[in-house]
């Protein structure tokens, strides 16, 4: 109530400033100039190629898609994917939230450090440590165990991607029960409920839209997913492997270009409501009061459950990475375990892919982090028309998988004016326009909060807006940016299902030639292409940290 | 409301709290009785909170023992020790109706449905909301959030309701008004309360005792017109309103009767229920309102100076006068130099000027505690 009267009053009070505002921005040439730039670089990057996607196949070409039975079956099993894996990933990343960061079990400041070094790190490299673990050669099943499972098909797929992608559920319901008002809680024992009714009436119900919100944003992910189905999936087809098919192998771009609009549906729909359950999440925090005292924690026997659970999948994650840098320094994974630097000196020295990966991925980081910070700017602070289409098109390609982006790159840079196929500048602007919404997210909620006044002090002592956005508005934006910044440079590093699509021979990317490697059996070279991957985020996020100076926010969706 | 059981007392014997190395909680000896509303008054970061957190069940105290009702409570679990709690930011659950809210606890309890349905009406009248039982907590006021948390507790039928800073949300206006409800419903219920405030006009408004703490121990415990007139130490008369301090030597102690060397003259206070040896320093309290101020000395006075019964006056100094309508406050210099606060109610266009005056003020309103305290902290509880 009360905060819906201050909301009304705000809006009221922007309303009388459009009027005064509206004039102004046009006497404003560098305003001007920011947003037709803003607003023609979010049309030539973002809608073309969605466009291209949408408008190139012709009515045969949809058709096909239903005459085709393999089609409709990779359909079918990207979103049967979607739903069961989404489920599990879910699943397993409230547990292990509700350990860490509610219960607050023995251990959970360690837990929570492994639970996110997954999302650093690229998701096929937990695909790859399967096959290395569990697959024909695999150090469980042949080495230990002398068994040759097929683990290659929907069940494989799906183990991987419920470890690839719970530490997203993980942080994004860790934040909301981390919201959850103790006094609560203490209200309902105060009352006389036991800690499992606290649990099942105040706890869960309030975490609902949260939990529903970290499901949906797995479920994206799970949809866009491209490397571990490649990897691991088999016969087993998806929309983003089938699309890529019919590009790169059957050279059908009208094909493709209607399996990426299909797989754009379900994605948008995901996208869409995932939106809305954020925005309506109101009641977690009118009443979120800081927390004092203790909480009410699970029962010591279920506390003790939940350490245990935590330990595995600690373990299982740390697993990972460690099969995949012993797999990079011997000989042959699976037969001759001689410790060898022949892999690395062949895939990481010799080879091109990690220096083109990082210095692409450092342009597009440093290029998209102050885009958006200078969108979000123009966005919340100018009253610039259609902001709210801004806006939308700035969070937009989180939604868009990358193989659809990457898709919609190929068929609207391929030829004409803007051709560009095989140069860096493509993949450079594929980075920057697809992992701009966090960048952006980050900078307009920080906008949100700081007091307009501040920017209008300035402007009132004389400063025209470009000026006072650099002197005064980007040194408070400073975190922003660097959220931004090193987001899209992780992703960027990590990112496969886009830029398989828009490498060239001159410029290869690590991340690609990881899943090419490991496609062909080279076990060794991928696996050292992947530690010198993981290996240079890490050292670039300890840099960022030592430079910076601060602690770097960065996953906080 | 029909309430079912009889009022309880509730104890605290030498109750110990630490958080870390800090004592949060010092010793606490509380008797509570039945039916009465008891306050717990104090500055930010006393251990109030802490205090009716432990009585509640939400923290375990480190020593001592806590009684309701004659049973020990401080080895039960918080569900079982039957205290309900208005928490200062209501804490009503968001994602229930009113109703709901309401209901839980009776739910919880297994009473049947068409009972509790009767039970949360029935509070839902007291606390005149009778017809909001569908809305949800963010459609509702401050105010009307503040009873609905009222109702919360008061339908189970608690053996002490515990309210922590219930009206520190709600504007000025609002805040007087829930208060004199509250009082009202406290009295027609009957229910064992214990109140915590910073506010010690709330605190004297509510309150048939107050208890005044500071850093984690009790300064005094008495009515509200005790803790006002005769406070127990140098700490509560200063946190408790404006008072006037005077350094003074205890001459001859008869019964109530203290006469006191100070400022240069003989004064005389009461002192009841405590005692005082010759030749003990002492400090003398009078509050600004109590001090009579005139520029001629007044005629009864000056004769029987020393009288029981009679006005005490010394001679001072006027520095300055504020005119604030009901009253006007003057600041004036004892010959001694301590700074004296003096308000006359009513002040009219006869306001003081600055220069040679008199103050005079009543025995009955004059007050001794000892000077032990006069370093700055605040003396143990006597
Ligand atoms: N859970 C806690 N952990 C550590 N310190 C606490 C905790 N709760 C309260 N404190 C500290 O104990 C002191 C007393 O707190 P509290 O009882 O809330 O005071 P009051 O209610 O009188 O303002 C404060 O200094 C506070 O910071
Ligand atoms: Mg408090």
């Amino acid at each position: 109530m009360e905060l819906s009267a201050g909301k009304a009053q705000r809006h009221t009070g922007r309303h009388n400033r459009t009027l005064t505002r509206a004039g102004k921005v046009m006497r404003e040439p560098a305003l001007v100039f920011v947003v037709g730039g803003s607003v023609a670089l979010l049309v030539v990057f973002l809608f073309l190629p969605l466009g291209k996607v949408l408008a190139m196949p012709g009515a045969g070409d949809w058709l096909s898609y239903f005459e085709t039975p393999r089609f409709v079956r990779a359909t079918l099993n990207s979103l049967f994917m979607a739903a069961i894996s989404t489920a599990s990933a879910t699943i397993l990343g409230f547990a292990f939230a509700y350990a860490v960061t509610y219960a607050e079990v023995p251990g959970s400041r360690i837990f929570r450090i492994i639970g996110l070094l997954p999302l650093m790190s690229p998701p096929f490299v937990t695909g790859l440590a399967f096959i290395l673990l569990f697959g024909r050669r695999g150090l469980i099943t042949w080495t230990l165990l002398g068994l040759r499972p097929d683990i290659y098909g929907w069940k494989g797929l799906w183990a991987v991607q419920t470890f690839a992608f719970f530490p997203t559920a993980y942080l994004s319901i860790s934040s909301v029960l981390k919201a959850a008002g103790s006094n609560l809680e203490f209200a309902a024992v105060n009352v006389g409920a036991r800690r499992w009714r606290v649990f099942r009436d105040i706890v869960l119900p309030l975490a609902t839209p949260g939990i529903a919100g970290a499901a949906l944003l797995v479920a994206s992910q799970v949809l866009a997913d491209f490397g571990n189905p490649m990897l691991i999936a088999g016969d087993f087809t998806v929309l983003a492997t089938e699309s890529y098919l019919e590009l790169i192998t059957n050279w059908s771009p009208a094909r493709a270009a209607v399996l990426s609009a299909v797989l754009l549906v379900p994605a948008l729909v995901v996208f869409l409501v995932q939106r809305s359950i954020v925005e309506r999440r109101s009641f977690v925090t009118v009443t979120g009061k800081p927390i004092q005292g203790t909480r009410m924690g699970p029962v010591p026997w279920l506390k003790w459950g939940l350490t245990v659970f935590c330990l595995a999948i600690a373990l299982f994650v740390l697993a990972i990475y460690g099969v995949v840098l012993v797999c990079a320094f011997v000989k042959t994974w699976g037969a001759d375990f001689t410790l060898t630097a022949y892999h690395f000196v062949m895939a990481v020295i010799r080879g091109r892919e990690l220096g083109n990966s990082l210095m692409l991925s450092a342009a597009a980081a440093a290029f998209s982090a102050l885009f958006t910070v200078v969108l979000a700017y123009v966005v919340q602070f100018k009253q610039v028309p259609g902001k709210a289409v801004l806006d939308f098109a700035a969070v937009l390609p989180s939604a868009v998988p990358g193989t659809v982006l990457g898709i919609g790159y190929v068929l609207a840079f391929n030829s004409g004016p803007l051709a560009m196929t095989g140069t860096a500048f493509i993949i450079i602007t594929f980075m920057i326009f697809h992992y701009m919404a966090v960048g952006y997210r980050t900078a307009s909620g920080m906008l949100k909060q700081i007091d307009r006044g501040i920017e209008e002090a300035s402007t009132n002592l004389g400063a025209h807006s470009l000026r006072s956005f650099w002197s005064v508005m980007l040194p408070l934006m400073k975190p922003a940016f660097t959220t931004g910044l090193l987001y899209t440079f992780i992703r960027s590093m990590n990112s496969v299902s886009g830029p398989i699509f828009l490498i060239s021979p001159t410029w290869t990317l690590a991340s690609v030639s990881i899943i090419n490697l490991a496609d062909h059996g080279y076990w060794g070279q991928a696996s050292s292409l992947g530690v010198a991957v993981v290996g240079s985020i890490f050292v670039v996020l300890g840099v960022a940290r030592f430079v910076l100076g601060e602690k770097v926010r960065l996953f906080e969706i | 409301m029909r309430i079912a059981r009889a009022a309880v007392s509730v104890d605290l014997k030498n109750v110990t709290k630490s958080f870390g190395r800090t004592r949060v909680v010092d010793s606490v000896d509380l008797h509570v009785e039945p039916g009465k509303l008891t306050t717990l008054l104090g500055p930010s970061g006393c251990g109030k909170t802490t205090t009716l957190r432990m009585i509640a069940g939400f923290q375990e105290p480190d020593s001592g023992e806590i009684y309701i009702g004659g049973r020990r409570v401080d080895v039960l679990p918080a569900y079982l020790r039957n205290t309900a709690m208005v928490f200062q930011d209501y804490a009503l659950f968001p994602h229930m109706s009113i109703f709901s809210n309401v209901a839980y606890g009776l739910r919880i309890r297994g009473v049947r449905p068409e009972e509790i349905k009767k039970r949360v009406t029935e509070a839902l009248e007291l606390v005149q909301l009778a017809g909001m039982e569908n809305r949800f907590p963010a459609q509702l006021s401050g105010g009307q959030q503040q009873r609905v948390a009222l109702a919360r507790a008061l339908v189970i039928q608690p053996d002490a309701l515990l309210l922590d800073e219930p009206l520190s949300n709600l504007d000025a206006k609002l805040r007087e008004a829930v208060r004199s409800e509250l009082r009202d419903i406290q009295q027609r219920t009957g229910i064992t309360s214990i109140y915590v405030t910073h506010d010690q006009e709330e605190a004297f408004s509510l309150s048939d005792t107050v208890v005044v703490m500071s850093e984690g121990r009790i300064q005094q415990v008495g009515t509200p017109e005790d803790i006002y007139y005769r406070p127990a130490n140098r700490f509560v008369a200063e946190f408790v309103g404006t008072t006037n301090l005077l350094s003074a030597v205890v001459l001859t102690a008869q019964r109530e009767h203290v006469v006191l060397a100070a400022a240069g003259t003989t004064l005389v206070a009461t002192s009841p229920g405590r005692r005082f040896a010759p030749g003990q320093s002492v400090l003398l309290t009078v509050r600004p309102e109590s001090v009579h101020i005139a520029a001629t000395v007044p005629p009864a006075g000056e004769e029987h100076r020393g009288d029981p019964g009679e006005l005490n006056v010394l001679p001072c100094q006027v520095v300055k006068t504020t005119f604030l309508g009901s009253r006007s406050r003057h600041t004036v210099r004892l010959p001694d130099g301590t700074p004296w606060t003096v308000d006359v109610s009513d002040p009219g266009t006869a306001t003081m000027t600055c220069g040679e005056a008199f103050v005079a003020f009543a025995p009955e309103r004059t007050h001794v505690i000892a000077s032990e305290a006069l370093g700055g902290t605040p003396a143990s509880p006597g």
